[in-house]
């Protein structure tokens, strides 16, 4: 068609549009003027525009868009579906991501499961999806996880169900077999929740232990009633589809019949539940096979390992019942969930375990001893079984023998170390990094108060800033248990947190929770996070732990805002920054804390903070701050004894200010009495101790500091500093090489190496080493240039060293750091009076490094040397 | 092209993880992310609004039509072998035929009436509202109406003449 004609039809068509439907013809046939092709055009454009109502209608873009998106992450904390919150990732399956998410409506927490968007692609699975999901969603019974609402979102839909804490099935049995009550227990609240759902025609289709939830309290949740069918789709799909769909499910739980892909009853039910009881009764699948299709093969064809071949202990009575279910003929099984109920209750009671137990709450409502009359009691109490929160089929047994054996043995008591990743900030308008680190620090410093808990510390936690690593990496790469991760979101003067405990092995949530308060209860509020994470991980707070996180009281939220600049500034320096740029933030952190303390004069934590900065800018060569880090830490600790930062700040700087080793001594102590988990304070004392010449403790201290904060580059160089210092020079290049493996051009590292392959005698590889670490550091005047000229003069070139010796004496004026070492150097080259010279003038300025003294053992010769001794004796310890 | 999808899918996923309570993607505010980055980089001045929002709905129909025609090659190629779930659930595939098909439509179209394409491509492809597409365009929102109509219907005659022919 010719654009001119085309514009004709279109003018011609824009006005039929404008006429009733009815008009239409008339108008065509006379404005068409007898031109046939040109009538045939329009109409057929304008049936062809009566059956395109919703022709893409729906953009393309957002679904590709979202097709961009890597789905396994596909939504996040602080998301919003609806009037549900995404609060984290519980799992991801076969059909599609769980996500822990808050009703906002009502306020409770509910899980949501986000299907797979293929599942509901066209319009016949989504309206069968529907009638499934609202089929299910009549279940009501205290075994079945109720589902809430289905919905649709970003062409996924996705089911609000009931959040159930606890494990799964899967988890409790951890491939062991369980103690016979539990299998009975358990078995008989699955067939109830069966009995429920094959009642109204519904039919599982796959029962598992993964699909199985066990709560702390013992009661039984199964999930995901119904769902399985809708990844079968056995019509109108291409064959390809088919096949994924159905490797959806895991087959070693499938019945013979669903294998063959037959028709299903609740029989098949039946079947699952059997194996699940054999797995529960030896903890191994009976049908686990090498592939797919050898499993299924084994469903169908072959027998399994029978129960008490596996499990010697395992009853008789309730072996057979197993059998009977498991039968490959639907109709050698038992007939209906009905049967097995019964079977299994005498089968109990054949082999011993009576006694019923009927719980209401937790509480013991009823205690019966004829299972029959258990089940008649059970009819009766249909009616008010809504009543009846918690009615939990802990049938025959003991309760209390139950949890011992079944739930704590899965519970959360193993966590003893955790990290705490960066909190993300939610927070409106511009970024706030200072508060949503310095909230994260917060925690790191309350959770690290308690004793029995490792928490990693803030430099190692912080790595993971924006981190696409997965929560299992992080905690391979940190060793821990378990990971707290949350989000703050700041509005004026309230702020809200979300946090969240996740155990590293299973991927559980263990605890979440949302918190929102005024900004003036920050505090309070940090502590009140640490001790519900203490009682969630059934650690029990010694008293003055309890003390230490009740701190209290509200806090000007001015004064807060300044103290997590300073904090900021500190850590930015700290740990990005060098030379100039690092003295510039640690003066903008001092800068901010004293604004803190203007407006909270008894701001303690601002005090604590302030001392650690100037304590760290004092040891940048700045010792004269080491008065002020005294003044502010001796201040904190006047108003609050707790704060380990000002107990490390305070040691630190008495030992360095004043020699005063008992006192530092103590300080340290303190520190890590009051916050075991601050690896800084084991860091210092780490090396206090090496210097001290108490070198077992020191690498002690140091190998702790190291799995607290085990991403820092400070304490990995230390370490191998602190084992030169006790002259194990080959655990020392171990240390560095380790380290660089990790990180390389670290010249700390080189010049490490350098020094212990020099103490090895090796003088061609420590020159080499000793060179890369000077050029990496590029500047003249450092330690590593004193560590080269001892070398040479140890190596035979005595003129080399001779030669460098001049240039570093005159730097030495305005560094004295370099006089003790240039001392070394003298004393290498056997010139005892210069050496002392240098070192008498160490003394006479108080140089910092006359503590570590112990890194030359070059100083071993003139060690009876009354000089010498009376120089050891000023400085101590 | 793979520059500006990969591109588009680190933005699109950094929209993901950043949106706090939206819960659709920005796709345009994504497509302009993208496009500054890109080709704002290289200095190219953008004459107008117009002009922009217009390159930006052709590489969004560009990068949806490649999308489409990768996920067709693996369904092709996975005869063979099983393709993982994953894959399949990235984009459904009624959808990636209907891009394909819409895609050769609108070249056609694009030979007789330009103006309906870019409506198209605005609309359906990068997902702007009437009211946007009109904005953009500079034209009243009563022709973006009247055009997306005329447009629907000649596209959907387009696409379906074939299985009547066959039916």
């Amino acid at each position: 068609m010719k654009p001119e004609r085309w514009r004709q039809v279109d003018q011609l068509l824009d006005a039929a549009l404008e006429r009733e439907a009815s008009e239409r013809n008339t108008f065509l046939k006379e404005a068409c003027a007898g031109d046939e092709e040109l009538r045939a055009e329009i109409e057929s454009l304008l049936e062809a525009h009566e059956r395109a109502a919703t022709f893409i209608e729906t953009p393309a873009a957002d679904s590709a868009v979202e097709s961009l998106v890597d789905h396994s992450i596909s939504l996040v904390g602080g998301q919003s579906i609806g009037h549900y919150e995404i609060i984290s990732g519980i799992g991801s399956g076969g059909m599609g991501e769980v996500y822990l998410a808050n009703d906002t409506n009502l306020n409770r927490k509910v899980a949501i499961k986000l299907l797979p968007s293929s599942l509901t692609a066209d319009r016949l699975s989504r309206a069968r999806f529907l009638r499934e999901a609202q089929l299910a969603a009549t279940l009501d019974h205290p075994n079945i996880c109720t589902i809430y609402e289905v919905g649709e979102f970003g062409g996924s839909h996705f089911i609000v169900m009931q959040y159930v804490e606890g494990e799964t099935l899967e988890v409790l049995i951890a491939d062991k077999p369980l103690d016979p009550k539990s299998v009975i227990s358990i078995s008989l609240q699955v067939a109830d929740a069966l009995s429920a759902a094959h009642e109204k025609g519904i039919v599982h289709r796959d029962i598992k232990p993964t699909n199985i939830i066990i709560t702390p309290r013992g009661h039984v949740k199964v999930l995901d009633f119904g769902l399985a069918k809708l990844v079968e789709r056995e019509e109108s799909l291409p064959e390809e589809l088919t096949q994924t769909g159905v490797t959806l499910g895991t087959p070693a739980y499938m019945s013979p019949e669903q294998a063959r892909a037959e028709r299903l009853d609740s029989r098949s039910d039946i079947f699952s539940l059997g194996l699940v009881m054999y797995k529960m009764a030896t903890g191994r699948m009976p049908f686990k096979r090498r592939s797919r299709p050898e499993t299924m093969n084994a469903v169908i064809n072959e027998p399994y390992q029978p129960i008490l071949g596996v499990n010697k202990e395992f009853p008789l009575e309730l072996e057979r019942v197993i059998d009977r279910a498991s039968m490959k003929d639907p109709a050698e099984r038992f007939q209906s969930t009905r049967e097995l109920i019964d079977a299994l209750t005498s089968a109990a009671k054949a082999a011993g375990y009576s006694g019923i137990t009927i719980l209401d709450s937790g509480k013991s409502a009823a205690i019966l001893n004829q299972p029959k009359q258990y089940l008649r009691l059970r009819l009766m109490l249909g009616a008010i079984a809504l009543m009846i929160t918690a009615v939990t089929f802990a049938l025959l047994l003991n309760r209390g023998g139950f949890r011992k054996q079944v739930v704590l043995e899965a519970s959360t008591a193993q966590i003893h170390s955790l990290a705490v990743l960066p909190l993300h900030d939610f927070s409106a308008g511009a970024r706030q990094d200072y508060f949503a680190d310095g909230m994260t620090e917060a925690l790191i410093t309350d959770l690290s108060r308690i004793g029995q808990l490792r928490v990693i510390s803030r430099t190692s936690s912080m790595q993971y800033k924006g981190t696409s690593k997965t929560l299992a990496e992080i905690a391979r790469e940190l060793n821990v248990d378990a990971m707290l991760e949350g989000s703050v979101m700041r509005e004026g003067e309230r702020v809200r947190i979300t946090v969240q405990l996740i155990q590293a092995n299973t991927d559980r949530n263990v605890w979440a929770e949302n918190y929102e308060r005024d900004l003036r209860d920050i505090l309070s509020l940090q502590g009140e996070v640490a001790r519900t994470i203490a009682g969630e991980i059934r650690i029990k707070l010694l008293p003055q732990e309890q003390t230490g996180l009740a701190s209290t009281g509200s806090i000007n939220p001015q004064a807060y805002e300044s103290y997590l600049k300073g904090l900021f500034c500190f850590n930015n320096g700290r740990e990005g920054l060098t030379g100039e740029r690092r003295k510039k933030q640690f003066e903008k952190s001092i800068e901010f804390y004293e604004q803190a303390i203007k407006s909270e004069p008894n701001y303690a934590m601002a005090l604590a903070g302030l001392s650690r900065t100037y304590h760290w800018l004092a040891s940048q060569g700045f010792p004269q701050f080491f008065y002020n880090a005294k003044a502010s830490a001796k201040r904190a600790i006047e108003l609050d004894d707790t704060l380990a930062e000002a107990h490390g700040a305070l040691a630190y700087t008495i030992w360095n200010l004043d020699w005063d080793w008992p006192g530092a001594d103590r300080e340290f102590h303190r520190a890590i009495e009051v916050n075991p988990s601050y690896s800084e304070a084991h860091h210092g004392y780490a090396l206090f101790l090496s210097a001290a010449g108490r070198h077992d403790e020191a690498i002690a201290e140091i190998e702790l500091a190291e799995k607290l904060d085990p991403l820092s580059i400070a304490v990995k160089g230390n370490i191998a500093r602190v084992y030169i210092q006790a002259r194990r020079y080959d655990d020392a290049i171990r240390q560095c090489r380790n380290a660089l493996d990790l990180l390389q051009n670290q010249a700390f590292m080189h010049s490490n190496l350098g020094i212990c392959y020099m103490r090895k005698g090796m003088y061609p590889e420590a020159v080499a080493e000793i060179k890369q670490s000077l050029a990496l550091i590029g500047e003249p005047g450092s330690i590593p240039e004193c560590m080269l000229a001892i070398t040479y003069a140890k190596s035979g070139n005595q003129d080399k060293a001779v030669k460098m010796l001049a240039d570093l004496k005159k730097l030495s004026e305005r560094d004295h750091g370099l006089l003790v070492p240039i001392a070394a150097i003298f004393i290498s080259l056997g010139d005892e009076k210069q050496t002392f010279d240098a070192l008498d003038r160490a003394l006479a300025v108080r140089a910092p490094n006359l503590l570590s003294m112990s890194m030359y053992p070059e100083f071993d010769v003139i060690r009876a040397d009354p000089r010498f001794v009376n120089l050891l004796r000023q400085i101590g310890p | 092209m793979p520059l500006v999808y990969d591109e588009l899918r680190r933005i699109a996923s950094g929209y993901m993880k950043r949106e706090r309570s939206g819960h659709t993607l920005q796709t345009t505010a994504i497509v302009n992310e993208a496009y500054v980055r890109l080709v704002g980089q290289k200095a190219v001045q953008w004459r107008d609004r117009t002009h922009f929002f217009a390159v930006a709905a052709s590489v969004m129909r560009h990068l949806l039509v490649d999308h489409a025609r990768a996920r067709r090659r693996i369904r092709r190629g996975a005869g063979a072998h099983r393709i993982s779930l994953d894959e399949v659930a990235i984009v459904s595939v009624q959808k990636s035929e209907e891009v394909l098909a819409l895609d050769a439509a609108l070249n056609k179209l694009d030979e007789i009436d330009p103006r309906k394409v870019k409506i198209v491509e605005l609309r359906y492809f990068s997902g702007l509202s009437a009211k946007e597409t009109a904005d953009a365009l500079d034209v009243s929102e009563i022709t973006v109406k009247r055009e997306w109509l005329k447009a629907k219907a000649w596209l959907y005659r387009e696409l379906t003449q074939g299985t009547i022919d066959e039916a």
